[in-house]
C-alpha cells in the first residue's frame, strides 16, 4: 500500500520508466512539506465515515441558524460555542470546540441520485446509478492518509457494500468493494465487512484467535516459499523479460516487511487491540458497526493505520437493531414510514445512532494524550453521504460534518460554516474544499477533482483552495 | 547544433517551444528519447532549420549530424528506456509501412521470447469457473490484472508488470478462493484429504496439487512443481502441529500467487531452426492460441493435440484456429475486442457529457445502448465475413434500440405483447401517483399479464416507479401507432447498465441518430437504412463521435489524428508538453474558425495532418447528432476536408465532408494495410517489427483474396512466424 521502502523505490527506479516519477512523488510530497514545516511531529489522521441516502442540510443545522445564508460572496461563519446543536447531533455537544458544520459546497460534476459513488470522493461522475464505474483518481480520504505512512496505509471498513443492489442479500462478510475508495486511477480499496476477519488481518500479527494467529505465520512462510519460487524462475527468462519477476519479487518483499515492521510493534498492539468478543461476529448491523468503530479507534491509536474510511450503511440496509424493522433505508429515503415512524423520524434515529458512534470514537481519540493535547488534535473525522444533501441528492450542496483538531490546519472547527449557494459568486466545490484540506495538509496540488461545466459556462471561478479555511 | 540550432531553439527563443540546451544529451540511453527522435525526422526530412533561415549548414555538416543521431538513437533503441517506449502501442507506427509491404525485406519473421502477463479477461473466467453460480463470493474476487485505459490496444507483453497492487489483490482473492474451495464448494480430492485421520498420502497430496495447478495455473505441474508443492504442503501440517486443513489451506493459496498463474511463458521452448529461432512447444503453442481467441485455457481437442506433438505442422494449426472460429458453441469475446480497441467507439461512457444540457439524468445508459449499437454492428459485419474494413467504414445501416443478434424472433414478439399490456393495464389508471413499490395486490395482477413479468429475480421486477418511466414512451408510441424500442425493456433481462427506461432517456438516445421518439417506428429487420446522406459506417456513428469527442464541444484533432494513425500508418507527435494548446472561445465563430490559432506556422506543421480530416466531422454536434448549423454561432457547419500526404495517391484531394471521406477511405489499400497493422499488434501484443513484413504481406493477402475475410486474415496472422517462432533480442 503506502509503506513503500526507500530500497524499493531506489530498485524501481532502475526498472520502471514510466511509471517511477509518479511512484515517487508521494515521498517527494513529504519531503517538500517537511522542508516548509507543514508536517509537525504527530502523525495526522483521517476518518471518513460514509452513509448513504444523502445527508440533509436542515438535519445537522442549529435551530438558531436555519434559513442564514451567506451575504455576497462571503461565506456564513458562526462559532458554534453557545449555539444548542438539533437533537441527533446531541453526543456532539462535549467536542463542539472542535466540531464543524460545513454546508453549502456544491458537487454537480458528479453524478447526482442514489449515490454518486467514487464522486462523492474523487469528485467525477460515475458513468450510472447502476455502475461505479472506473475511479479516476484517488480519492480524498486515501490521499490525505497517503502522505501518513503506517504499516496498513489506508484501512476500509464497511457494514454492506455498494449503494445500489443487493436487495435481500444477508449482511456481507468478507471483502468487498462499495465503489467509494480509490488508491490511484482504476484501484479501488477494499473494504472489510467482517469485524472478526478485519481483527485478525489488523492485529493478527500479535494477537487474536488461535487459528488467526496459525494462519498469518503460515502466511508468512509462504511468502517466503513464493519468493524462492519466482527466484528460480527469473534465473531461466531471458534478461530482457527478468524484470517482471523482479517487480513480483519486490511485492512479496514489501509484504514481508510491513510483517516484519509489524513484529516490532508487537507490544503496541497488544496493548492496543480491541478485546475480541462475539460481537464481532454478530450478524446484527449495529453490532458489526459497533465493532468496526472499536477497530478504527484502536488501529488510529496503535498506529497501524493513520487512515480508515467507514461505509456506514447502504440503501439495503435494515436497522433491526435501533427498532426499524419494517422499511430499508432506500425505502425510508424514499418517504415511507417504519415501526409507526414517519420516515424523518427513522432518519433521525438513524442519524443519531451514527452520530453516537462518531462521538464515542472522537472520545477514545481525545482520551489519548499526544504531545500537550490529545490524538483528536490532530485527527479529522469527516460524516457526509455519498448522495450529498438528499436520498437523491441533486448535489446542488454537499453537507459534512466534521470533528477533530484537523492538526491546527482548519479553520473549520469549532465553526459552522455555509457557502454562497450554487451559482452565486463565491460558491465553491466539493473540489475546493477538498483542495483546501489537501493543500492545508500540504498537498500543493491546485485543484483537486473535475470541474463544474455549468459553473465554468456562467464565469464562475472554482479552481484552487479557499485560502479562508486554510490556517 | 550550437550554431544552427540553439539560436532559436535556446534560451533566448525557445520557438516552438523547444529548447535544446534543455534536452538530456544521454541520448544513447534513451533519455528524452522522443524528442530527440521528432529532431532526427526534422534534419532528415530537411525540415529544419527551416528554409527561410539564414545560416544553412552545408550538405557535409548536415550529413554528419544525421549519421551521429541516427547512430545514437539506434543505441536508445536497445536501451531499457527505448524498448519499453517503442514498446508501446502508441509508437507502433514508427516501422516505415512502405517497406513493411515492399516484400524486399528477407529476414524472417519472429518474437522475442516473452512473459505476459495475465489478462483480466482470463482471470474473470477462471473466478467464473471457480465460483461459478455463487455471485457473492464472485463479486467479492477482484481483478488483480487490470489494464491501462488509454486509447488504442493497451494488453502489451512489454510493459505490463505485477506489482505490489496486483499481489495484494492476489492475496485477497486467493484467501477467498481457498475459503470457497474448502467450505462450499469442495472438490472431491479436499474433501477426501479433510476428511481422513491424519495426514495425506503422498499422492492425495499431489492429486491436491495437481487439481490446483489445473485451476489456477490452467496447466497440470511439471514434475519438479508436483513434488516441491506436496512436500511444502505436507512441511506445512507439520508446522501448524499436525492441522491438515490449515496445511492445505496454505499450500493451495501458494498456489495461487505462484509466479506462472502471473505470467504467461512464451520463451519458445521448441526446437531450433536454421535461422536461430526456437519454435513455441506444443503447450505454449497451445495455450497462444486459445488465449488468442478465447479466455480460456485449451480446450480438450486442443490440449490432445498439443500433447501429441501434432502442433507441429502448419496445417494442424490451421485446423484447430478453423475449428475454433466455425464452432458457434466456443465463445470467442477476443474478437470483438479487437474491433473495440480498434476503434475506440467503446470508451464513449467515459467522456462525461453533461446531462443536464439533455435534460437527462443518467448519462451512462445512453452511451452504453450506443455502444452496444456498434457492438451489433460489428458482430453482423463479422457474421457476413465479406469486406468487412469496408462495411464497417462505409455501411449505410445500422442498428437503432435494438436488443442484440441472438434475439429470437418470437420472443422479441412476446415482448413487444407484454409492453402493450403493461400500457393497456395502465393507460386509464392514474399512473402518475404511483408510489414507488407496488402495494402486494397490483403487483400480482401485472405479473399475471405476462409470464416476462414473473420471470424477473427481485431486484429487477416491475414497480410503480418504472411503470412512471415506461408511460410515456408507451403513451407517445401507441398514440402514433409506432413499434416501441425493445431496448428499453432490457431491464427484464436484468442489464440495467443500458436499459433507456424514461422517456427522456429515450428521446435523448434517439436524438444521437437524428431521430425523435414520436416518429420511430422501431424495425424489428435490424440493421436497417437510417441516412446514407448523412452517416456511413462506424465512425459517423454516435458512440465513435462521442468517444472522439470533448465534453462540451466536437474534437477534431482526436478524430484527425485517429485516422492519421489508425488508418493511414502515419505519426503525429503528441503536443509538445510546454504548449498550452487551447482553443479561444469566441461565440460569435464555429470551431473551425476558432481554429485558425493552428495555422500558425509551428502548429500547422503537425496540424495539418488532423486539422482536415478531422474538421469533415463537424457535421455532428458532440453528441454525434448530425446538424448544418452551428448553434452556438449561427453560421452553416463547412464540413470540408482534404486527404493530403497520404502516401496514397488514389486517397489524395479533396472531401466535402465525413461521408465521402469515409467511402474513399474504404477503398484505400493503405487504409485495409493499416487495419492489418493493428490486428497484428492486438494479436501479437506487441509493435511490428521491419522483420515482421512476410507475416504481414500474408495477412493482407489472405483478406484481399477472400474477399475480405476477416477470419482468413486472422487464421493467416495466428499461423504466421511472428506468432510461433521467438528469437532472442540483438543485444548490440
Amino acid at each position: 500500500m503506502n509503506s513503500q521502502s526507500t530500497s524499493r523505490r531506489a530498485f524501481l527506479k532502475q526498472f520502471s520508466f514510466g511509471s517511477g516519477g509518479a511512484l515517487l512523488s508521494p515521498l517527494l510530497g513529504q519531503l517538500a512539506s517537511a522542508a516548509d514545516g507543514t508536517v509537525g511531529s504527530f502523525p495526522q489522521r483521517f476518518v471518513f465515515l460514509v452513509k448513504s441516502s444523502g445527508l440533509t442540510p436542515k438535519a445537522i443545522t442549529p435551530e438558531s441558524l436555519r434559513g442564514q445564508k451567506a451575504t455576497g460572496s462571503t461565506p456564513l461563519r458562526v462559532p458554534l460555542k453557545g449555539i444548542p446543536l438539533p437533537d441527533s447531533l446531541r453526543a456532539l455537544e462535549p467536542f463542539k470546540e472542535q466540531l464543524a458544520i460545513v454546508q453549502g459546497f456544491s458537487g454537480k460534476m458528479c453524478l447526482a441520485g442514489h449515490t454518486s459513488y467514487f464522486g462523492a470522493m474523487g469528485v467525477h461522475a460515475s458513468p450510472s446509478e447502476t455502475s461505479s464505474g472506473r475511479p479516476l483518481r484517488a480519492t480524498i480520504d486515501t490521499r490525505l492518509s497517503s502522505q501518513q505512512s503506517s504499516p496498513f496505509g489506508h484501512v476500509g471498513l464497511a457494514l454492506r457494500g455498494r449503494a445500489v443492489g443487493g436487495a435481500g442479500d444477508p449482511i456481507p462478510q468478507g471483502t468487498l468493494y462499495p465503489g467509494l475508495s480509490a488508491l490511484a486511477p482504476g484501484r479501488e480499496l477494499p473494504y472489510q465487512a467482517s469485524p472478526d476477519q478485519a481483527f485478525d488481518q489488523l492485529f493478527g500479527s500479535a494477537v487474536g484467535s488461535k487459528k488467526g494467529r496459525k494462519r498469518y505465520n503460515l502466511e508468512t512462510g509462504m511468502l517466503d516459499f513464493l519468493a524462492e519460487d519466482i527466484e528460480q524462475l527469473r534465473k531461466k527468462v531471458p534478461t530482457a523479460e527478468q524484470d517482471k519477476l523482479s517487480h513480483y519479487l519486490l511485492a512479496f518483499e514489501d509484504l514481508q516487511k510491513r510483517r516484519t515492521k509489524l513484529l516490532t510493534m508487537s507490544e503496541a498492539i497488544r496493548n492496543g487491540a480491541p478485546k475480541l468478543t462475539d460481537k464481532f461476529s454478530s450478524q446484527l448491523g449495529i453490532d458489526r458497526l459497533a465493532s468496526h468503530f472499536e477497530l478504527a479507534a484502536s488501529c488510529l491509536i496503535t498506529g497501524l493505520s493513520n487512515g480508515i474510511t467507514i461505509r456506514m450503511d447502504n440503501l439495503e440496509h435494515v436497522y433491526t437493531g435501533l427498532g426499524l424493522t419494517d422499511q430499508n433505508v432506500h425505502a425510508i429515503g424514499h418517504g415511507t414510514g417504519s415501526n409507526g415512524k414517519s420516515a424523518e423520524e427513522c432518519r433521525d434515529v438513524i442519524r443519531t445512532y451514527h452520530i453516537s458512534l462518531m462521538a464515542g470514537l472522537a472520545g477514545k481519540l481525545r482520551a489519548t494524550p499526544e504531545g500537550d493535547g490529545t490524538m483528536l488534535d490532530n485527527t479529522m473525522i469527516v460524516y457526509l453521504s455519498d448522495a450529498g444533501e438528499a436520498h437523491h441528492g441533486a448535489l446542488h450542496e454537499w453537507p459534512f460534518l466534521i470533528v477533530g483538531g484537523c492538526g491546527g490546519r482548519l479553520t473549520l472547527p469549532g465553526n459552522y460554516l455555509r457557502m454562497p449557494d450554487y451559482g452565486q459568486p463565491g460558491h465553491g466545490t466539493i473540489g475546493n474544499l477538498y483542495t483546501s484540506i489537501l493543500n492545508a495538509y500540504g498537498d500543493p496540488i491546485n485543484h483537486f477533482g473535475d470541474p463544474d461545466f455549468s459553473l465554468e459556462r456562467e464565469g464562475l471561478p472554482q479552481r484552487g483552495p479557499i485560502s479562508s479555511l486554510i490556517t | 547544433m550550437d550554431n544552427h540550432c540553439v539560436g532559436c531553439h535556446g534560451p533566448k527563443k525557445a520557438k516552438g517551444s523547444i529548447r535544446l540546451d534543455h534536452l538530456d544529451s544521454r541520448i544513447s540511453q534513451g533519455l528524452d528519447f522522443e524528442t530527440w527522435n521528432e529532431i532526427y525526422d526534422q534534419l532528415a526530412q530537411r525540415e529544419m532549420p527551416p528554409e527561410d533561415a539564414k545560416h544553412q549548414p552545408d550538405e557535409a555538416q548536415r550529413a554528419s549530424i544525421i549519421s551521429w543521431l541516427g547512430k545514437e538513437l539506434e543505441k536508445a533503441r536497445s536501451s531499457p528506456r527505448g524498448r519499453h517506449l517503442l514498446g508501446q502501442f502508441s509508437f507502433g507506427n514508427q516501422v516505415d509501412h512502405d517497406a513493411l509491404f515492399s516484400g524486399e525485406i528477407k529476414e524472417l519473421p519472429f518474437s522475442p521470447p516473452r512473459l505476459w502477463r495475465m489478462n483480466p479477461n482470463i482471470y474473470d473466467r477462471t473466478k467464473k469457473r471457480i465460483f461459478k453460480d455463487h455471485w457473492m463470493e464472485l463479486r467479492k474476487a477482484r481483478q488483480p490484472f487490470s489494464l491501462e485505459q488509454r486509447p488504442g490496444i493497451n494488453d502489451y507483453s512489454e510493459g505490463l508488470f505485477a506489482d505490489s497492487a496486483t499481489l495484494e489483490t492476489l492475496l485477497l482473492n486467493a484467501r477467498g478462493i481457498v475459503e470457497h474451495q474448502l467450505n462450499r464448494d469442495i472438490p472431491l480430492i479436499f474433501r477426501t484429504i479433510l476428511e481422513s485421520d491424519g495426514p495425506p498420502t503422498p499422492e492425495q497430496a499431489e492429486a491436491a496439487v495437481r487439481f490446483q495447478f489445473k485451476t489456477l495455473v490452467l496447466r497440470p505441474p511439471s514434475a519438479k512443481e508436483l513434488a516441491r508443492y506436496r512436500d511444502y504442503f505436507l512441511r506445512s501440517i507439520k508446522e501448524s502441529g499436525g492441522d491438515v486443513r490449515a496445511g492445505l489451506e496454505v499450500c493451495l493459496k501458494a498456489i495461487a500467487l505462484n509466479p506462472e498463474a502471473v505470467y504467461r511463458m512464451e520463451l519458445g521452448l521448441g526446437s531450433k531452426d536454421d535461422h536461430g529461432r526456437t519454435i513455441l512447444s506444443d503447450n505454449e503453442l497451445a495455450f497462444a492460441i486459445a488465449f488468442s481467441l478465447t479466455d480460456d485455457p485449451p480446450d480438450q481437442t486442443l490440449w490432445s493435440a498439443a500433447q501429441s506433438g501434432n502442433l507441429e505442422s502448419r496445417e494442424e494449426v490451421h485446423f484447430q484456429l478453423e475449428r475454433i472460429l466455425e464452432d458457434p458453441a466456443i465463445p470467442k469475446p477476443k474478437i470483438l475486442r479487437f474491433f473495440r480497441e480498434f476503434f475506440g467507439y467503446h470508451r464513449a461512457p467515459q467522456v462525461f457529457k453533461d446531462a443536464e444540457r439533455f435534460k437527462n439524468y443518467d448519462w451512462g445508459i445512453v452511451a452504453n445502448q450506443l455502444v452496444h449499437e456498434a457492438d451489433l454492428l460489428v458482430l453482423h459485419t463479422l457474421k457476413q465475413d465479406r469486406d468487412v474494413l469496408r462495411q464497417l467504414l462505409t455501411t449505410e445501416k445500422y442498428f437503432v434500440g435494438h436488443i442484440g443478434l441472438e434475439a429470437d424472433p418470437k420472443d422479441l414478439e412476446q415482448r413487444l405483447i407484454a409492453l402493450r399490456q403493461l400500457y393497456d393495464y395502465w393507460k386509464e389508471k392514474p399512473w402518475k401517483k404511483l408510489e414507488y413499490e407496488f402495494k402486494a395486490g397490483i403487483r400480482t395482477e401485472i405479473e399475471n399479464l405476462h409470464p416476462f413479468f414473473q420471470a424477473q429475480p427481485m431486484k429487477h421486477r416491475m414497480s410503480g416507479g418504472l411503470v412512471k418511466d415506461y408511460m410515456p414512451y408507451l403513451t407517445i408510441c401507441y398514440e402514433n401507432g409506432l413499434r416501441p424500442m425493445l431496448a428499453q425493456f432490457i431491464l427484464m433481462e436484468g442489464e440495467r447498465e443500458r436499459n433507456l427506461t424514461s422517456a427522456h432517456d429515450q428521446r435523448f438516445f434517439l436524438s444521437a441518430y437524428n431521430l425523435s421518439a414520436d416518429q420511430f417506428d422501431c424495425p424489428i429487420e435490424q440493421p436497417f437504412e437510417l441516412n446514407k446522406e448523412q452517416r456511413v459506417g462506424l465512425l459517423t456513428h454516435p458512440s465513435w463521435l462521442i468517444a472522439h469527442s470533448k465534453n462540451t464541444d466536437t474534437n477534431p484533432i482526436t478524430r484527425g489524428k485517429w485516422i492519421r494513425e489508425r488508418l493511414l500508418a502515419d505519426q503525429v507527435p503528441d503536443v509538445p508538453i510546454t504548449v498550452d494548446a487551447v482553443v479561444p472561445e469566441n461565440p460569435h465563430k464555429t470551431l473551425r474558425e476558432r481554429f485558425q490559432a493552428t495555422r500558425q506556422q509551428e502548429c500547422w506543421r503537425c496540424h495539418k495532418k488532423m486539422n482536415p480530416l478531422g474538421m469533415t466531422f463537424e457535421s455532428y454536434d458532440d453528441f454525434g447528432r448530425f446538424r448544418t448549423l452551428d448553434k452556438a454561432s449561427g453560421k452553416p457547419i463547412d464540413s470540408s476536408g482534404l486527404l493530403d500526404s497520404t502516401g496514397d495517391a488514389s486517397l489524395d484531394g479533396k472531401v466535402e465532408n465525413a461521408v465521402e471521406l469515409m467511402k474513399r477511405l474504404g477503398q484505400s489499400d493503405r487504409v485495409r494495410q493499416s487495419f492489418i497493422r493493428h490486428a497484428f499488434r492486438y494479436w501479437m501484443g506487441r509493435n511490428e517489427m521491419l522483420s515482421d513484413s512476410a507475416s504481414l504481406i500474408a495477412a493482407d493477402e489472405a483478406y484481399v483474396k477472400s474477399g475480405g475475410s476477416f477470419q482468413a486474415m486472422l487464421v493467416s496472422l495466428l499461423s504466421s512466424d511472428s506468432f510461433i517462432f521467438r528469437k532472442g533480442r540483438a543485444t548490440k
